[in-house]
């Protein structure tokens, strides 16, 4: 038995390594590449690519964006999902293979759906604004937020909500006041599903904006590669700030997230 | 009369689900108007062809032809094709490792399953530049590391086998924490007695995994791969901050390749045709994880 | 830009003030005043005008960037003191994807004023026609003015018959930097430039050593690898990457069988040049090289990195450029290759064709050019005016290496789909590398990929 928890310590310390080592490496970047282009680090650890990223105002506009995006797409999408994942969880209607099939479309490459959406965009009046972007995360998301809303639904006994109706609850009563508290961990994970591809994705922003202000951090974090060459210590700096708010996010919900998670995608 | 009787029957329906069909709506609304139609107008935009500043003209399939006969298209093609499989033979084996051992019963298992999600919360772009500047030949740490154990200083993004190493490595990395949180959500609904029995029946570790774990792990597995698959054949940023497709075409995936000729080239017609064969590419894989893993729900 | 709310809150104020103005005058019967208008021809705009710059300096990027920031605000601030009714809205965007962002934002409607461009892209502007002709506003120019910038190959860029959509800012070209003190360890002369391919490969075979190549190179997946190596080479050798007359890639002539056999026999057979130069970046491969000591001549070294020779001690008091500029232990020489096998390149300024106050914004533009503004400008390089050049501080030999080097550059083809001739063109050289199939047919097959697409376009 000893033997057996040995072996699986060391598992998941060689495996934490391998996870860690990049990340390590980006964050002792940080704290050691001199300012500006030149590659010649100092073994001097340092807060300077902090400081000088901090002090920009731009920094700031990036970070506002991005959490304006991000947000944006968990208030659009998490009440699509929670309405539809009940739907789907808990009735029987004719078209439901159809609307299986509708979900299954996100599916397909985002990529390669962009150029029409860009000129759908465009005539929509849409094109160059902030809400584009959240618009094109919360349709790609919408899938696998569904489809976890509806197993974590599924796995709530059908008895809660009958009994609530009983007592004089309709049946979208009961949706609200029971069926979604308990439902929270799944909702919570979903949330943080959206968050993080939100937070971290670079392909919509670049897609459909164009004012230098309405940039996300994945497209400032890119701007360190500059033209007479790359300043690394800027670059692993900002990345680790980009880095703190979706990590924060899964540590303090990461209980949930795994309940939401195990109940959402088992059955 | 047939007419009056469907339309009764239609508005009998509607009245008797609208729950549910209100509760669909918002969704359905939103993926009908922002997904459906762009995907409609990709197949009409590849069909044409949109000179720099003029309007579009038809040319039948000219696209496709030029596609399906020019080698860096069929290259770009093998590449996504080597590079979905070694992302999936590297991240599946390690995520369902990870997934046991977090779920084990070992004290502080759960801190591991945080820190295992780190790859994943990472943007993409940042992962990559990171990769890149740890193989880098000078300053590498992995290039060090490997010169100090092998004396030979081996070059990531010049040897093509290297390169391709890189980009499937960088993306198991990012895929595998994903798949292991799925996995692991199987593998607390599976009852330890399967296994104990399993072990009574004298099947080694192999075996239970084989039997016990593998096929009650199916709608998991179904998911996680497909979704993987899907994001792997689109992954564009992931290969392009990494090696920008080269040397050569070698790392060229297809998604690097609809990049460069949408958004750099402006090409539309291109990159619209290489779009509809990405997305029947992954209706492919979509069909052929049906059948293989076995559907995920019984919907 | 944090300060956007106060633009426009500045912008009502003014604008109320002046309608307020207007109003008044209306009311006392008086006429309304036309804006001192210095340089240009009748621009009576009494109303606030917003021009907007289109740049690619990001300060977040790196304290160097700071520089060509505080340029940028130096040059608004001036101008909007001379013209009040003026407001200078900059733009950031990434440096290389500031022509296209002009080309997409034509198509979608988006208006922009001055923007800086590349001259490479010039061909792609003139078949979109973004960027306005810039010739009726400058027929007021004095010939003279017209000869200091017309000299280079930036201006030629930007000409297409008497057609002018784009004006240099600076130029950027490269030179063969080398370690003056390594040339003396290997026995050979620091002060006698290298004057061909053949006396280029010699030095290079006695400065390598077990440390050191001796000739760095850059062959990574991109268009850098065209323009400052693998174009130049075939020129050399007497042909073209892109036939103007038919319109077709050209690169697998036997000149460029010639110059992929050169540069494949730097990296193997005489080793040279590091195998490594394949896979990394340009500024790794030359800049930080050459920095770190690793190369004993670095072709292709910018004169955008001349404050990092400034920096690393290599040469003293020549950035900024002082009368007192001299070489210590590094040093540059013109390229060996042919006159007018080399590339040389520049930022342009063009005002977009959606902006709504083309005079303005070329008033701006000039205001921009003028002598002291381009002497200023950080990121110019070497100077854009020929009369710059009659300056006591760029009178030293090294800056004079720099100028010969500029007039010995040339443009790269004038193709609408030059980024997808560089791309293949870059891919080819590269596979010719790392794999081994033979030269001849690798280059015909990339010709052949990009003609079956762009020929005759």
């Amino acid at each position: 038995m000893r033997g057996r928890d040995v072996l699986a310590w060391v598992g998941l310390v060689l495996i934490a390594v391998v996870v860690f080592f990049p990340i390590a490496w980006g964050i002792k970047t940080s704290l050691t590449a001199p300012l500006g282009t030149g590659r010649l680090s100092t073994p001097l650890l340092h807060l300077e690519s902090y400081r000088y990223i901090l002090s920009q105002p731009l920094f700031v506009v990036y970070l506002k964006n991005s959490l304006f995006v991000s947000l944006g797409a968990i208030a659009t999408a998490l009440p699509m999902a929670v309405m539809g994942g009940y739907a789907l969880a808990r009735f029987d209607f004719p078209g439901k293979r159809l609307s299986v099939l509708l979900l299954v479309l996100p599916l397909l490459p985002a990529i390669a759906v962009l150029v029409p959406l860009i000129v759908y965009m465009q005539r929509l009046g849409l094109y160059n604004t902030l809400y584009a972007v959240i618009l094109a995360n919360v349709v790609f998301n919408t899938p696998f937020a569904v489809w976890m809303v509806r197993g974590f639904f599924a796995s709530i006994p059908y008895e809660i909500e009958e009994a609530a109706t009983m007592d004089g609850c309709s049946r979208l009563g009961s949706l609200w006041r029971i069926s979604i508290p308990l439902a929270a961990p799944g909702l919570i994970a979903v949330s943080i599903f959206v968050f993080i591809n939100a937070w971290n994705n670079y392909l919509y922003a670049f897609a459909f904006t164009t004012s230098p202000d309405l940039a996300v951090l994945p497209q400032a974090l890119l701007r360190f590669l500059g033209a007479w060459g790359t300043n690394y210590g800027g670059l692993t700096a900002a990345a680790t700030l980009a880095l703190l708010p979706p990590a924060l996010f899964f540590l303090l919900f990461q209980k949930w997230f795994v309940m939401g998670m195990v109940a959402g995608t088992g059955k | 009369m047939p007419s009056s009787r469907s339309s009764r029957k239609g508005l009998y329906l509607l009245s008797r689900y609208r729950l549910p069909y209100l509760l669909l709506l918002p969704a359905v609304v939103v993926l009908v108007v922002f997904l459906a139609w762009p995907l409609g107008s990709i197949f009409y935009f590849s069909l044409r062809e949109t000179p720099l500043g003029g309007a579009s003209i038809f040319v039948g399939l000219d696209n496709f032809a030029l596609l399906l006969s020019e080698n860096r298209f069929l290259n770009n093609l093998a590449a996504s094709l080597r590079y979905l499989v070694g992302v999936l033979a590297l991240s599946v084996p390690l995520a369902y490792l990870a997934a046991i051992l977090v779920s084990s019963r070992l004290r502080g298992a759960g801190i591991f399953r945080t820190v295992f999600m780190l790859p994943w919360i990472i943007a993409p772009v940042v992962s990559s530049i990171l990769f890149r500047t740890m193989v880098d030949p000078y300053s590498g740490p992995i290039t060090a590391a490997l010169e100090w154990l092998t004396g030979e200083k081996f070059l990531f993004l010049v040897k093509p086998d290297l390169a391709v190493l890189s980009i499937v490595v960088h993306s198991a990395w990012r895929s595998f924490p994903f798949e292991m949180l799925l996995i692991a959500a199987g593998l607390t609904a599976i009852s330890p007695e399967l296994y104990d029995s399993a072990k009574v029946d004298g099947a080694g570790a192999w075996s239970q995994f084989r039997y016990v774990t593998l096929p009650l792990t199916r709608n998991q597995l179904f998911v996680a791969v497909l979704l993987i698959t899907i994001w792997t054949l689109q992954d564009a940023e992931g290969v392009y901050s990494l090696t920008q497709g080269g040397p050569g075409y070698v790392t060229e995936v297809a998604g690097v390749r609809l990049f460069k000729e949408a958004f750099i080239y402006f090409n539309i017609g291109i990159g619209s045709a290489i779009g509809v064969v990405l997305i029947l590419l992954s209706i492919l894989f979509m069909i052929l994880y049906l059948r293989v893993i076995g559907a995920g729900e019984s919907q | 830009m944090g300060n956007r709310k106060l633009n426009r809150r500045q912008l009502l104020r003014i604008g109320t003030l002046g309608l307020a103005g207007l109003g008044l005058g209306a009311c006392t019967g008086a006429t309304a005043t036309t804006a001192p208008a210095a340089e240009a021809p009748p621009a009576a705009a009494a109303e606030p005008v917003t021009i907007k710059w289109a740049h690619y300096f990001d300060p977040l990027q790196s304290p160097a960037q700071k520089f060509n920031f505080e340029w940028m605000e130096r040059m608004a601030s001036t101008f909007e003191a001379d013209h009040p009714e003026v407001k200078i809205e900059p733009e950031y965007f990434d440096w290389d994807r500031i022509d296209d962002r002009a080309i997409m934002d034509f198509e979608a409607g988006i208006k922009h004023d001055v923007v800086f461009g590349s001259p490479q892209l010039m061909a792609k502007h003139f078949e979109v026609g973004d960027f306005i002709d810039l010739a009726p506003y400058m027929a007021g120019w004095s010939d003279e003015e017209k000869t200091d910038l017309a000299w280079s190959p930036v201006w030629a860029s930007g000409s297409n018959g008497d057609v002018q959509i784009a004006v240099p800012t600076g130029v950027h070209t490269r030179s063969l930097a080398y370690r003056r003190d390594m040339f003396e360890a290997a026995g050979l002369d620091p002060d006698t430039p290298l004057t061909s391919l053949d006396e280029c490969l010699a030095a290079a075979q006695a400065l390598t050593t077990d440390d050191v190549y001796g000739l760095g190179m850059s062959f990574g997946p991109a268009r850098g690898t065209i323009e400052l190596y693998f174009g130049p080479l075939i020129w050399h050798f007497g042909g073209e990457l892109w036939d103007p007359e038919a319109k077709e890639a050209s690169f697998a002539s036997e000149a460029g069988i010639q110059a992929a056999n050169f540069i494949h026999d730097l990296v193997y057979t005489h080793k040279v040049t590091p195998e490594s130069a394949i896979g990394g970046t340009y500024d790794d491969a030359i800049l930080v090289a050459f920095l770190e000591g690793r190369l004993a001549m670095g072709w292709g070294f910018g004169s955008y990195w001349i404050v990092s020779l400034e920096e690393g001690g290599f040469v003293k008091g020549c950035f900024p450029a002082t009368d007192a500029c001299a070489v210590d232990t590094g040093g540059v020489m013109v390229t060996p290759t042919a006159p007018g096998a080399q590339f040389t390149n520049g930022w342009t300024l063009s005002v977009h064709a959606l902006s709504e106050h083309p005079q303005e914004a070329f008033t701006f533009m000039e205001h921009l050019i003028k002598p002291d503004s381009l002497y200023d400008f950080p990121d110019a390089g070497l100077p854009a005016r020929l009369s710059l050049w009659d300056r006591p501080e760029f009178q030293s030999d090294f800056y004079q290496t720099w100028l010969e080097a500029a007039g010995k550059g040339r443009p790269m083809p004038a193709t609408v789909h030059y980024a997808e001739l560089a791309d293949t063109a870059a891919a080819c050289l590269q596979e010719i590398l790392v794999m081994e199939e033979p030269v001849e047919d690798t280059l015909t097959r990339f010709q052949d990929e990009y003609n079956s697409k762009y020929a005759g376009k």
